[in-house]
Protein backbone atom coordinates (compact mmCIF):
# COMPACT_ATOMS: atom_id res chain seq x y z
CA UNK A 1 0.00 0.00 0.00
CA UNK A 2 1.49 3.52 -0.55
CA UNK A 3 1.51 6.50 1.03
CA UNK A 4 0.15 9.59 -0.47
CA UNK A 5 3.04 11.83 -0.75
CA UNK A 6 3.10 14.67 1.29
CA UNK A 7 2.51 18.29 -0.60
CA UNK A 8 4.05 20.93 1.55
CA UNK A 9 1.54 24.03 2.09
CA UNK A 10 2.88 27.15 3.24
CA UNK A 11 1.56 26.70 6.60
CA UNK A 12 2.45 23.53 7.34
CA UNK A 13 4.67 23.17 10.88
CA UNK A 14 7.81 21.53 10.48
CA UNK A 15 7.24 18.86 13.21
CA UNK A 16 4.88 17.18 11.31
CA UNK A 17 2.28 18.36 13.75
CA UNK A 18 3.87 16.94 17.24
CA UNK A 19 6.87 18.59 18.76
CA UNK A 20 6.06 16.76 21.68
CA UNK A 21 6.89 14.02 19.56
CA UNK A 22 10.42 15.78 18.99
CA UNK A 23 10.92 16.24 22.75
CA UNK A 24 10.41 12.53 22.98
CA UNK A 25 12.81 11.40 20.49
CA UNK A 26 15.73 13.63 22.25
CA UNK A 27 14.47 12.36 25.38
CA UNK A 28 14.68 8.46 24.59
CA UNK A 29 17.98 9.71 22.56
CA UNK A 30 19.49 10.62 26.29
CA UNK A 31 19.44 14.19 25.53
CA UNK A 32 19.48 15.85 29.08
CA UNK A 33 16.19 17.71 30.29
CA UNK A 34 18.39 21.22 30.38
CA UNK A 35 19.39 20.89 26.91
CA UNK A 36 15.78 20.28 25.22
CA UNK A 37 15.24 23.11 24.38
CA UNK A 38 19.10 23.27 22.63
CA UNK A 39 18.23 20.47 20.80
CA UNK A 40 15.36 21.13 19.84
CA UNK A 41 16.55 24.12 18.18
CA UNK A 42 19.48 21.85 16.51
CA UNK A 43 16.69 19.72 15.30
CA UNK A 44 14.72 22.74 13.44
CA UNK A 45 17.76 24.59 12.06
CA UNK A 46 18.68 21.20 10.40
CA UNK A 47 15.62 21.00 9.17
CA UNK A 48 15.99 23.99 7.69
CA UNK A 49 19.25 23.56 6.08
CA UNK A 50 18.04 20.49 4.66
CA UNK A 51 17.36 21.37 0.50
CA UNK A 52 13.93 21.83 -0.36
CA UNK A 53 13.78 20.13 -3.50
CA UNK A 54 12.13 17.12 -2.70
CA UNK A 55 8.71 16.57 -1.34
CA UNK A 56 9.01 14.09 2.01
CA UNK A 57 6.02 11.62 2.12
CA UNK A 58 6.21 11.17 6.05
CA UNK A 59 7.58 14.45 7.85
CA UNK A 60 6.80 13.42 11.04
CA UNK A 61 9.08 10.00 10.71
CA UNK A 62 11.25 12.48 8.95
CA UNK A 63 11.47 14.86 11.54
CA UNK A 64 12.55 12.13 14.38
CA UNK A 65 14.99 10.67 12.28
CA UNK A 66 16.68 14.03 12.32
CA UNK A 67 15.77 14.64 16.17
CA UNK A 68 17.11 10.79 16.53
CA UNK A 69 20.70 11.72 14.97
CA UNK A 70 20.86 14.76 16.94
CA UNK A 71 20.38 12.75 19.96
CA UNK A 72 23.15 10.85 19.17
CA UNK A 73 25.25 13.49 18.20
CA UNK A 74 25.14 15.18 21.52
CA UNK A 75 26.40 11.97 23.23
CA UNK A 76 29.65 12.02 20.96
CA UNK A 77 29.81 16.23 21.54
CA UNK A 78 28.86 15.89 25.24
CA UNK A 79 29.74 12.42 26.21
CA UNK A 80 27.16 12.27 28.88
CA UNK A 81 23.79 10.79 29.24
CA UNK A 82 20.90 11.38 30.97
CA UNK A 83 19.48 8.72 33.18
CA UNK A 84 15.82 8.32 31.33
CA UNK A 85 14.54 6.21 34.25
CA UNK A 86 15.36 9.17 36.65
CA UNK A 87 13.54 11.70 34.48
CA UNK A 88 10.50 9.97 34.26
CA UNK A 89 10.48 9.18 37.95
CA UNK A 90 10.68 13.15 38.40
CA UNK A 91 8.58 13.65 35.91
CA UNK A 92 5.65 11.54 37.80
CA UNK A 93 6.40 13.84 40.80
CA UNK A 94 3.07 14.82 43.11
CA UNK A 95 0.77 17.09 40.50
CA UNK A 96 1.87 15.29 37.67
CA UNK A 97 -1.43 14.42 35.88
CA UNK A 98 -1.47 10.78 35.48
CA UNK A 99 -3.20 9.79 32.78
CA UNK A 100 -1.94 6.48 31.57
CA UNK A 101 -3.28 3.09 32.89
CA UNK A 102 -0.61 1.93 35.75
CA UNK A 103 0.66 -0.85 33.66
CA UNK A 104 1.54 1.40 31.20
CA UNK A 105 3.17 3.69 33.46
CA UNK A 106 5.06 0.76 34.46
CA UNK A 107 6.25 -0.79 31.35
CA UNK A 108 7.70 2.44 30.25
CA UNK A 109 9.15 2.84 33.43
CA UNK A 110 11.21 -0.72 32.87
CA UNK A 111 11.49 0.18 29.54
CA UNK A 112 13.31 3.51 30.19
CA UNK A 113 15.50 2.00 32.51
CA UNK A 114 16.63 -0.42 30.26
CA UNK A 115 17.08 1.81 27.16
CA UNK A 116 19.79 3.56 30.13
CA UNK A 117 21.90 0.33 29.73
CA UNK A 118 21.86 0.72 25.67
CA UNK A 119 24.43 2.68 23.69
CA UNK A 120 23.12 5.93 22.03
CA UNK A 121 23.08 4.00 18.69
CA UNK A 122 21.48 1.30 20.03
CA UNK A 123 18.57 3.54 21.36
CA UNK A 124 18.69 5.22 17.92
CA UNK A 125 17.75 1.93 16.34
CA UNK A 126 15.14 1.09 18.52
CA UNK A 127 12.87 4.49 18.49
CA UNK A 128 13.15 4.51 14.76
CA UNK A 129 12.24 1.27 14.44
CA UNK A 130 9.74 0.46 17.46
CA UNK A 131 8.41 3.74 18.13
CA UNK A 132 8.99 5.86 14.67
CA UNK A 133 7.71 2.77 12.93
CA UNK A 134 9.86 3.38 10.58
CA UNK A 135 11.29 -0.30 8.25
CA UNK A 136 14.68 -1.68 8.31
CA UNK A 137 15.22 -0.84 4.88
CA UNK A 138 14.27 2.81 4.97
CA UNK A 139 16.05 3.11 8.59
CA UNK A 140 19.37 1.99 6.32
CA UNK A 141 18.62 4.50 3.88
CA UNK A 142 18.67 7.41 6.44
CA UNK A 143 21.57 6.21 8.53
CA UNK A 144 23.58 5.22 5.44
CA UNK A 145 24.09 1.76 6.06
CA UNK A 146 22.97 -1.45 4.77
CA UNK A 147 19.57 -3.38 5.82
CA UNK A 148 21.92 -5.67 6.77
CA UNK A 149 24.04 -3.89 9.55
CA UNK A 150 20.87 -2.69 10.92
CA UNK A 151 19.30 -6.19 11.12
CA UNK A 152 22.01 -6.79 12.97
CA UNK A 153 22.30 -4.40 15.24
CA UNK A 154 19.05 -4.47 16.08
CA UNK A 155 19.23 -8.34 16.85
CA UNK A 156 21.54 -7.31 19.49
CA UNK A 157 19.67 -4.81 20.88
CA UNK A 158 16.83 -6.29 21.01
CA UNK A 159 17.96 -9.38 22.11
CA UNK A 160 20.13 -7.70 25.22
CA UNK A 161 16.62 -5.86 25.71
CA UNK A 162 14.56 -9.37 26.24
CA UNK A 163 16.81 -10.86 28.22
CA UNK A 164 16.68 -7.92 30.52
CA UNK A 165 12.74 -7.50 30.23
CA UNK A 166 12.52 -11.23 30.95
CA UNK A 167 14.49 -11.23 34.15
CA UNK A 168 12.10 -8.54 34.81
CA UNK A 169 9.30 -10.93 34.22
CA UNK A 170 7.99 -8.74 31.48
CA UNK A 171 7.90 -10.88 28.95
CA UNK B 1 14.26 -22.97 14.05
CA UNK B 2 16.32 -20.69 16.60
CA UNK B 3 15.17 -18.15 18.96
CA UNK B 4 17.52 -15.74 17.29
CA UNK B 5 15.90 -16.54 13.57
CA UNK B 6 12.02 -15.76 15.42
CA UNK B 7 13.34 -12.69 16.91
CA UNK B 8 14.67 -11.23 14.02
CA UNK B 9 11.14 -12.25 11.89
CA UNK B 10 9.48 -10.34 14.62
CA UNK B 11 11.85 -7.34 14.61
CA UNK B 12 11.55 -6.80 11.03
CA UNK B 13 7.98 -7.41 10.60
CA UNK B 14 8.54 -10.19 7.42
CA UNK B 15 6.05 -13.22 6.53
CA UNK B 16 8.01 -15.92 9.11
CA UNK B 17 8.90 -19.08 7.06
CA UNK B 18 6.38 -21.78 7.48
CA UNK B 19 8.56 -23.15 10.11
CA UNK B 20 8.26 -21.15 12.01
CA UNK B 21 4.91 -20.04 11.83
CA UNK B 22 3.01 -20.83 14.83
CA UNK B 23 5.85 -21.77 16.91
CA UNK B 24 6.29 -20.91 20.70
CA UNK B 25 9.93 -19.69 19.16
CA UNK B 26 8.00 -16.74 17.33
CA UNK B 27 4.78 -16.40 19.98
CA UNK B 28 7.63 -15.36 22.40
CA UNK B 29 9.76 -13.34 20.10
CA UNK B 30 6.77 -11.20 18.67
CA UNK B 31 5.70 -10.90 22.50
CA UNK B 32 9.23 -9.21 23.49
CA UNK B 33 8.39 -6.81 20.26
CA UNK B 34 5.04 -6.30 21.46
CA UNK B 35 5.96 -5.16 24.83
CA UNK B 36 9.01 -3.46 23.37
CA UNK B 37 6.67 -1.30 21.16
CA UNK B 38 4.06 -0.50 23.82
CA UNK B 39 7.04 0.49 26.50
CA UNK B 40 8.53 2.61 23.82
CA UNK B 41 4.61 4.22 22.92
CA UNK B 42 4.01 4.75 26.82
CA UNK B 43 7.26 6.20 27.30
CA UNK B 44 6.60 8.80 24.37
CA UNK B 45 3.38 9.51 25.58
CA UNK B 46 4.59 10.23 29.18
CA UNK B 47 7.45 12.35 27.75
CA UNK B 48 6.04 13.77 25.21
CA UNK B 49 3.06 15.57 27.69
CA UNK B 50 5.82 16.39 29.71
CA UNK B 51 6.39 20.29 30.63
CA UNK B 52 8.97 21.98 28.53
CA UNK B 53 10.31 23.65 31.59
CA UNK B 54 12.71 21.19 33.63
CA UNK B 55 11.30 19.56 36.91
CA UNK B 56 14.56 18.10 38.06
CA UNK B 57 17.11 21.12 39.38
CA UNK B 58 18.45 22.56 36.58
CA UNK B 59 22.08 22.64 35.71
CA UNK B 60 23.29 25.99 34.12
CA UNK B 61 23.39 26.01 30.59
CA UNK B 62 26.69 25.95 28.82
CA UNK B 63 27.55 29.31 28.85
CA UNK B 64 29.00 28.67 24.68
CA UNK B 65 27.02 30.98 21.99
CA UNK B 66 23.82 29.25 20.69
CA UNK B 67 23.64 30.64 17.29
CA UNK B 68 20.44 29.26 17.16
CA UNK B 69 19.33 31.38 20.19
CA UNK B 70 19.72 34.28 18.28
CA UNK B 71 16.22 36.40 18.18
CA UNK B 72 17.23 37.17 14.65
CA UNK B 73 18.06 33.01 13.61
CA UNK B 74 15.15 32.02 15.35
CA UNK B 75 12.86 34.52 13.58
CA UNK B 76 14.30 33.11 10.47
CA UNK B 77 13.43 29.69 11.82
CA UNK B 78 9.85 31.15 12.22
CA UNK B 79 9.57 32.49 8.69
CA UNK B 80 10.69 28.79 7.01
CA UNK B 81 8.66 26.95 9.66
CA UNK B 82 6.40 25.60 6.41
CA UNK B 83 9.40 25.15 4.18
CA UNK B 84 10.48 22.72 6.70
CA UNK B 85 8.34 20.09 5.40
CA UNK B 86 10.19 19.89 2.50
CA UNK B 87 13.24 19.41 4.30
CA UNK B 88 15.51 16.39 3.96
CA UNK B 89 16.74 14.18 0.66
CA UNK B 90 15.16 11.25 2.21
CA UNK B 91 11.88 10.58 1.84
CA UNK B 92 9.67 7.75 1.84
CA UNK B 93 7.02 6.75 -0.81
CA UNK B 94 5.88 3.97 0.98
CA UNK B 95 3.93 2.73 4.48
CA UNK B 96 6.16 0.56 6.84
CA UNK B 97 5.07 -2.04 5.00
CA UNK B 98 6.49 -5.10 6.73
CA UNK B 99 6.49 -7.19 3.47
CA UNK B 100 9.70 -5.21 1.90
CA UNK B 101 11.43 -7.17 -0.37
CA UNK B 102 14.42 -5.81 0.47
CA UNK B 103 13.98 -7.01 3.69
CA UNK B 104 12.66 -10.25 3.40
CA UNK B 105 15.85 -12.41 4.14
CA UNK B 106 15.81 -12.57 7.84
CA UNK B 107 19.27 -14.16 9.49
CA UNK B 108 20.53 -15.56 6.63
CA UNK B 109 20.00 -12.27 4.28
CA UNK B 110 22.64 -11.02 7.37
CA UNK B 111 25.01 -13.35 6.87
CA UNK B 112 24.66 -13.73 2.46
CA UNK B 113 24.86 -9.87 2.23
CA UNK B 114 27.93 -9.34 4.76
CA UNK B 115 31.33 -9.47 3.01
CA UNK B 116 33.35 -11.08 5.72
CA UNK B 117 32.88 -12.07 8.76
CA UNK B 118 35.84 -13.68 11.05
CA UNK B 119 36.52 -14.36 14.36
CA UNK B 120 39.98 -13.92 16.41
CA UNK B 121 42.35 -12.58 18.77
CA UNK B 122 42.49 -8.78 18.33
CA UNK B 123 46.29 -8.14 17.81
CA UNK B 124 46.17 -4.39 17.03
CA UNK B 125 43.60 -1.52 17.60
CA UNK B 126 44.08 1.90 16.02
CA UNK B 127 41.56 5.07 16.80
CA UNK B 128 40.38 7.71 14.84
CA UNK B 129 37.73 9.63 16.57
CA UNK B 130 34.86 6.94 17.34
CA UNK B 131 35.90 4.57 14.64
CA UNK B 132 38.46 1.77 15.07
CA UNK B 133 40.73 -0.08 12.78
CA UNK B 134 40.85 -3.30 14.22
CA UNK B 135 43.44 -6.19 13.34
CA UNK B 136 42.79 -10.11 14.00
CA UNK B 137 45.20 -12.76 14.07
CA UNK B 138 44.71 -16.65 14.15
CA UNK B 139 41.85 -16.10 12.19
CA UNK B 140 38.75 -18.14 11.87
CA UNK B 141 36.58 -17.03 8.93
CA UNK B 142 32.64 -18.12 8.64
CA UNK B 143 32.65 -15.63 4.81
CA UNK B 144 33.86 -16.54 3.22
CA UNK B 145 35.11 -19.76 3.64
CA UNK B 146 38.99 -18.83 3.86
CA UNK B 147 41.21 -15.52 4.37
CA UNK B 148 44.38 -14.87 5.22
CA UNK B 149 46.07 -15.26 8.80
CA UNK B 150 45.09 -11.88 9.85
CA UNK B 151 42.87 -9.39 9.28
CA UNK B 152 42.09 -6.30 9.61
CA UNK B 153 38.86 -3.63 9.26
CA UNK B 154 38.56 -0.30 8.93
CA UNK B 155 36.17 2.11 10.37
CA UNK B 156 34.45 0.26 13.00
CA UNK B 157 32.12 0.68 15.27
CA UNK B 158 32.67 0.60 18.85
CA UNK B 159 31.20 -2.50 20.71
CA UNK B 160 27.54 -3.28 20.22
CA UNK B 161 27.19 -4.64 23.69
CA UNK B 162 26.26 -1.12 25.66
CA UNK B 163 30.41 -0.47 25.73
CA UNK B 164 32.18 2.01 25.47
CA UNK B 165 35.80 0.98 25.45
CA UNK B 166 37.40 -0.55 22.05
CA UNK B 167 38.69 -4.12 21.48
CA UNK B 168 41.90 -4.65 23.14
CA UNK B 169 44.92 -6.16 22.69
CA UNK B 170 44.69 -10.16 22.64
CA UNK B 171 41.16 -10.13 23.10
CA UNK B 172 38.70 -12.60 21.25
CA UNK B 173 36.29 -10.64 18.47
CA UNK B 174 34.09 -10.81 15.94
CA UNK B 175 34.20 -8.83 13.21
CA UNK B 176 31.36 -8.07 10.34
CA UNK B 177 32.17 -6.30 8.00
CA UNK B 178 28.43 -5.27 6.18
CA UNK B 179 30.13 -3.21 3.53
CA UNK B 180 33.84 -2.20 3.74
CA UNK B 181 33.28 0.75 1.36
CA UNK B 182 31.60 2.66 3.36
CA UNK B 183 33.19 1.71 6.76
CA UNK B 184 30.54 -0.64 7.59
CA UNK B 185 31.44 -2.56 9.83
CA UNK B 186 30.72 -3.62 13.51
CA UNK B 187 32.84 -5.30 16.06
CA UNK B 188 31.86 -7.70 18.84
CA UNK B 189 33.62 -8.72 21.88
CA UNK B 190 32.89 -10.64 25.28
CA UNK B 191 30.06 -13.18 25.43
CA UNK B 192 28.84 -11.20 22.61
CA UNK B 193 31.06 -13.29 20.07
CA UNK B 194 29.82 -16.50 21.09
CA UNK B 195 26.07 -15.14 20.81
CA UNK B 196 26.39 -13.62 17.43
CA UNK B 197 28.51 -16.08 16.14
CA UNK B 198 25.91 -19.15 17.24
CA UNK B 199 23.23 -17.77 15.07
CA UNK B 200 25.62 -16.86 12.27
CA UNK B 201 26.65 -20.11 11.98
CA UNK B 202 22.91 -21.73 12.22
CA UNK B 203 22.17 -19.04 9.48
CA UNK B 204 24.99 -19.79 7.06
CA UNK B 205 23.67 -23.07 5.06
CA UNK B 206 20.34 -21.36 4.09
CA UNK B 207 22.57 -18.08 3.88
CA UNK B 208 24.41 -19.31 0.81
CA UNK B 209 20.84 -20.03 -1.05
CA UNK B 210 20.42 -16.28 -1.45
CA UNK B 211 22.30 -14.78 -4.72
CA UNK B 212 24.35 -12.26 -3.77
CA UNK B 213 22.66 -9.82 -6.61
CA UNK B 214 19.65 -9.52 -4.04
CA UNK B 215 21.89 -7.94 -1.94
CA UNK B 216 22.36 -4.66 -3.87
CA UNK B 217 21.94 -1.55 -1.77
CA UNK B 218 22.10 -4.24 1.40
Amino acid sequence: MRQPVHRPQADDPPWGDDAGRVRAVLSMGGVPWQDLDDAVQQVRLKLLEQSPATPIANPAAWTAVVASRVAVDWHRGRQRLERLRQRLVALRAPGVAETMPDRDRDLALVVAGELDELSPDQRQLLVLRFYTDLTVPQIAGVLGVAPGTVKSRLHVAVGQMRARLGAKGVV
Amino acid sequence: MSNDDALMYAITGEQPTAALAGTQELADATATVTALRQGLAALGAELSAAPATPLAPVVPLRPARRPWAQPWLLATAAGFLGVAALAGTYFWNTSPDPADSSGSRSLPGVVACAETIAVGDVTAVSKQGDRFTVSLGAVRYLKPENGPASFSAGDAQLPLGGASTAPVKGERALLVVHDAATGDVDVFTGADVDSELAWMEKALPDSRTIDPQECAGE
